[in-house]
C-alpha cells in the first residue's frame, strides 16, 4: 500500500489507521499504479500444488470456493507461466471485473444500502451537505456527484497546517477549491453517504445523490460555533434537503442550535454523530443532542457497540462506524473509525427516502426509525435501531394522514404506545414515548385505558415527557382484556397513539388451565440471497386463542442471526430476513413463539440458499 | 511519566500559548485522539482559580479515532490563540486530550 512507507511519525490518520485496516486490498483499486495490466481470472487446479501455484501467482486471492477453483488478481506477464502448470485446470478472464474493481463497504452491506441501491432508490437528485472538513474536489468516485461548496474565512483550505503530530492536516500539495478537503475526515464521511456507483473505489449509501461541501472545520479538525451555524445557514438558504454533522461539543451553543432551528424550518434534515466518548451513558455531544438532529451512534461490523460510542437517550439510530472504508483525497481510500462514520449511513438513507417520495423531514426521520432493525442493545445505545435502508426506502408513510390543521402548527407532537409490562391480576404498566416534539420542551403525557370493546373511559397521568414515558394502573379486574393508548399534548399539538391490548392474569386459584400455547399458523422460508450474503426471507404468522401473544424469535443455524419481534393480541404476522455473510447452502432456521403466560411453540426447518 | 509537557506564552495584543509533548523515555508511546481536539489550554485567574478560557469553548470537533506514536525524543506541538484578554494575572495549564497524561502548567501576567 502506497502510505506504508511514510514515517511513522507522519500523524496522518491514513498512514496510522492502515495499520488496523488489515485485509483491505487499496492496491487492487482503479487509479493506482501497476492496477491497468493486472487481470482477475478464475483459475481451476487439481490437488494442493496446483492451489500454491495458483496462490503464488496470484497479486490478490479475491474469492475462493469449496471445489478446487479460486478467484484471483494476476499480472498480465504471470499468466501464461500459470496457464503452462500442469496442475492448473483452466484459467479465465472474470467477466465481473467491473465490478470488483469497486469495493462494497460492509457499512452499506450490512443496513442493505445495496438492496435500495439494487432496486434503483440511488438518493438520485437530493442535496446532501456535509458540514465537515470539505471534500476532495478532483476524487475519482466523489467528484461526479459534487455540486456547490462554501467555506468560512477560518476554515478554507490550507495546505499549511502547522505539521507534526498536532497540525492534524493531510498536506495536500494545492487546495483545488477553498472546501477542497485539507484533513481528510470530510472526504471519508462524504464517500459513505454518496461515494458514486461507477465501478471505482468505494460505494456509498446514496451513490446517485449530489454532495455539497460545506467546510466549517479547519485542516486541524476543529471549528467554530459561529462557522458551523453560518455553515448550516448557508446550506439551508441553499434548499439542500440533508446536512451531516459529524462534529461535535461537550456543550451547547446557542447561536448554533437558532442555526438548526433555522434550517428545520425549512425542512432540512439534520444527522449528527452522537459522541466518542464512550462506554459512557447519558454523553450523547452537541450537536447530535439537539432535538431536531437525529443522532446516531457506532456500532460494527457485527452488530455491536463500538466502545467509543456515546449513548443516551437523545440516540435515534444507530449505523457502522468502526474500521469503515470511504474516501480521502486523492483517490485514496482508508479505514476510520468514530460516530463520525455512522452519521454519514443515516445521512445517504435519509436521501433515498426523499429521492423515493418522502419529503417531509419528520416523515423521513419517522420511516427510518421504524424500519431500523433491533439488534439486542439498550435503547440508549441503539435508539429505534440499527439503521436498514432498503426497509427504510420501502417504508408506508403511515403518517402522512394525520390532521393536516397539526402539521400548521408550530408545535407538533406524535406519541406512540408501547405495549403493557408487569401485567398481573389487577395491576399492569403502560408505556408510551413522545417520538417526536417540535416546538416544545417536554409534553403532558399519561394513558387512556379500558377494556376491550368498550370506550378508553379511564385515564392515568403519567407527568411530562420528552421519550419514553410509563405509568401503573392498579385497579384492572383479573383475567379481563384491556386496551390503552398512551396521549400527549402541549399548548398548542396533541396525539394519541394506537390502542394496544393486555390481558390481565387469572386469579391464583385457578393457575394457569385455561392459557392456551400459540400456534404457528404459517412458516415459509424464501431464498433472497447475493454473491456476499447467505438471505432467507422467514414469512410467518402466528396466533393465540387466549390473546396474549409476546414475542416472535427467528433464528439462523442455532444463532448465527436472530430476529424478534415483540407481538400482542389474537394473531401476528410479519416477515424476518436473516443471513450470513458467505453462509451459503444448507440452513436451519427455527421460529419461535412465545406468549406473556411463557407458553412457547416452535418449528424449525430447512432451505438451501443458493 | 515519560511524556513532559511545556507550556509557552508570548503576549502582544492576544496571547499565544505553545503547548509541546516530549516522549522523555526510552520506548515509543501510542497515542489515541477520540476526535479532532488533540490538545486543550484552560486559563484561570490566579487568586479565584476561577476558569477564565478554554480554547475548546466555542469550538466543534471532527468525531472520528486519531492515533499516533511518539518516538523516545520525539516533540508534538500545537499553538494557541487567547485573543482578547483582560488584565490580570493567570494560571494557564495545557493538556494532551489523549489517552496518555501529559500536562504543563505555567503563570502570566497580562
Amino acid at each position: 500500500m502506497s502510505d506504508d512507507d511514510m514515517p511513522d511519525t507522519d500523524f496522518s490518520r491514513r498512514d496510522v489507521l492502515k495499520a488496523t485496516g488489515g485485509t483491505l486490498a487499496v492496491g487492487a483499486m482503479a487509479g493506482q499504479a501497476g492496477a491497468s495490466d493486472r487481470v482477475e481470472v478464475n483459475v481451476g487446479f487439481s490437488g494442493p500444488q496446483g492451489r500454491n501455484a495458483a496462490e503464488n501467482a496470484a497479486e490478490s486471492v479475491n474469492r475462493e470456493f469449496n471445489f478446487d477453483a479460486m478467484t484471483i488478481e494476476i499480472n498480465e506477464s504471470a499468466r501464461e507461466n500459470l496457464e503452462n502448470n500442469p496442475n492448473i485446470r483452466y484459467v479465465e478472464d472474470n467477466g465481473t471485473m467491473e465490478a470488483h474493481d469497486q469495493e462494497t463497504p460492509y457499512g452499506i452491506e450490512v443496513t442493505d444500502a445495496d438492496t435500495a441501491i439494487d432496486d434503483g432508490t440511488t438518493g438520485d437528485g437530493v442535496s446532501v451537505a456535509i458540514l465537515d472538513t470539505g471534500i476532495d474536489a478532483q476524487h475519482e468516485t466523489l467528484e461526479a456527484n459534487l455540486g456547490e461548496g462554501w467555506a468560512t474565512d477560518d476554515a478554507a483550505c490550507t495546505t499549511n497546517c502547522g505539521g507534526g503530530p498536532f497540525g492534524g492536516g493531510n498536506d495536500i500539495e494545492e487546495c483545488l477549491e477553498e472546501w477542497d478537503d485539507d484533513n481528510d475526515h470530510g472526504s471519508h464521511v462524504a464517500g459513505t453517504a454518496a461515494a458514486a456507483d461507477n465501478g471505482t473505489g468505494v460505494v456509498g449509501v446514496a451513490p446517485g445523490a449530489t454532495l455539497h461541501a460545506v467546510k466549517v472545520l479547519a485542516c486541524d479538525g476543529s471549528g467554530s460555533f459561529d462557522g458551523i451555524a453560518a455553515g448550516i445557514e448557508w446550506s439551508a438558504d441553499q434548499g439542500h434537503d440533508v446536512q451531516n454533522m459529524s462534529l461535535g461539543a461537550d456543550s451547547d451553543s446557542d447561536v448554533v442550535s437558532d442555526a438548526i432551528e433555522y434550517a428545520a424550518d425549512k425542512g432540512v434534515v439534520m444527522i449528527g454523530s452522537a459522541g466518542n466518548d464512550g462506554p459512557c451513558s447519558d454523553c450523547v455531544g452537541f450537536p447530535a443532542r439537539h432535538p431536531e438532529v437525529i443522532a446516531v451512534s457506532a456500532t460494527d461490523e457485527d452488530d455491536e457497540l463500538a466502545d467509543f460510542s456515546s449513548t443516551g437517550p437523545e440516540v435515534e439510530l444507530a449505523a457502522p462506524g468502526v474500521d469503515t472504508l470511504s474516501t480521502v483525497p486523492r483517490d485514496d481510500y482508508d479505514e476510520f473509525s468514530g460516530t463520525s462514520m455512522s452519521a454519514p449511513h443515516v445521512a445517504g438513507a435519509a436521501a433515498s427516502v426523499i429521492a423515493d417520495g418522502t419529503t417531509d423531514r419528520e416523515d423521513v426521520r419517522a420511516e427510518l426509525k421504524e424500519v431500523a432493525e433491533d439488534i439486542d442493545l439498550d435503547d440508549n445505545e441503539q435508539g429505534a435501531g440499527r439503521l436498514n435502508v432498503a426497509a427504510a426506502v420501502e417504508a408506508e408513510e403511515e403518517d402522512d394522514d394525520d390532521d393536516d390543521e397539526e402539521e400548521e402548527a408550530e408545535e407538533s407532537v406524535s406519541v406512540v404506545t408501547d405495549e403493557a409490562t408487569d401485567v398481573g391480576e389487577s395491576s399492569a404498566t403502560l408505556n408510551g414515548e413522545v417520538a417526536e416534539l417540535e416546538g416544545a420542551d417536554e409534553a403532558d403525557v399519561g394513558f387512556e385505558y379500558g377494556e376491550s370493546g368498550g370506550d378508553l373511559s379511564n385515564a392515568v397521568d403519567a407527568g411530562t415527557a420528552s421519550g419514553a414515558f410509563d405509568a401503573t394502573v392498579d385497579d384492572l379486574d383479573a383475567d379481563t382484556d384491556y386496551e390503552f393508548r398512551a396521549v400527549a399534548e402541549t399548548d398548542e399539538a396533541s396525539d394519541e397513539g394506537d390502542a394496544l391490548a393486555f390481558t390481565t392474569d387469572e386469579e391464583e386459584d385457578n393457575e394457569e388451565e385455561e392459557s392456551t400455547a400459540p400456534v404457528i399458523d404459517q412458516f415459509d422460508l424464501t431464498d433472497d440471497s447475493n454473491p456476499n450474503w447467505a438471505r432467507v426471507a422467514v414469512d410467518w404468522t402466528v396466533s393465540d386463542d387466549d390473546g396474549n401473544l409476546a414475542e416472535v424469535t427467528t433464528e439462523l443455524n442455532d444463532g448465527v442471526d436472530s430476529e424478534q419481534s415483540a407481538v400482542s393480541g389474537d394473531s401476528a404476522a410479519g416477515t424476518h430476513e436473516l443471513r450470513e455473510r458467505d453462509g451459503h447452502g444448507e440452513v436451519e432456521v427455527t421460529l419461535t413463539v412465545t406468549d406473556a403466560d411463557g407458553n412457547e411453540t416452535s418449528e424449525t426447518d430447512s432451505i438451501t440458499l443458493g | 511519566m515519560p511524556l513532559a509537557a511545556t507550556l509557552d506564552v508570548t503576549t502582544n495584543r492576544a496571547v499565544s500559548f505553545s503547548f509541546r509533548v516530549v516522549n522523555d523515555g526510552t520506548s515509543a508511546i501510542d497515542l489515541t485522539f477520540r476526535s479532532g481536539k488533540r490538545a486543550d489550554v484552560v486559563v484561570r485567574d490566579a487568586t479565584t482559580q476561577e476558569e477564565v478560557w478554554r480554547w475548546s469553548d466555542g469550538r466543534l470537533f471532527t468525531q472520528a479515532l486519531q492515533r499516533a506514536t511518539l518516538r523516545p525524543g520525539e516533540q508534538i506541538e500545537q499553538s494557541f490563540e487567547w485573543d482578547d484578554p483582560e488584565s490580570g494575572s493567570y494560571v494557564v495549564v495545557g493538556t494532551l486530550e489523549a489517552d496518555q497524561e501529559a500536562r504543563a502548567e505555567t503563570e502570566l501576567s497580562i
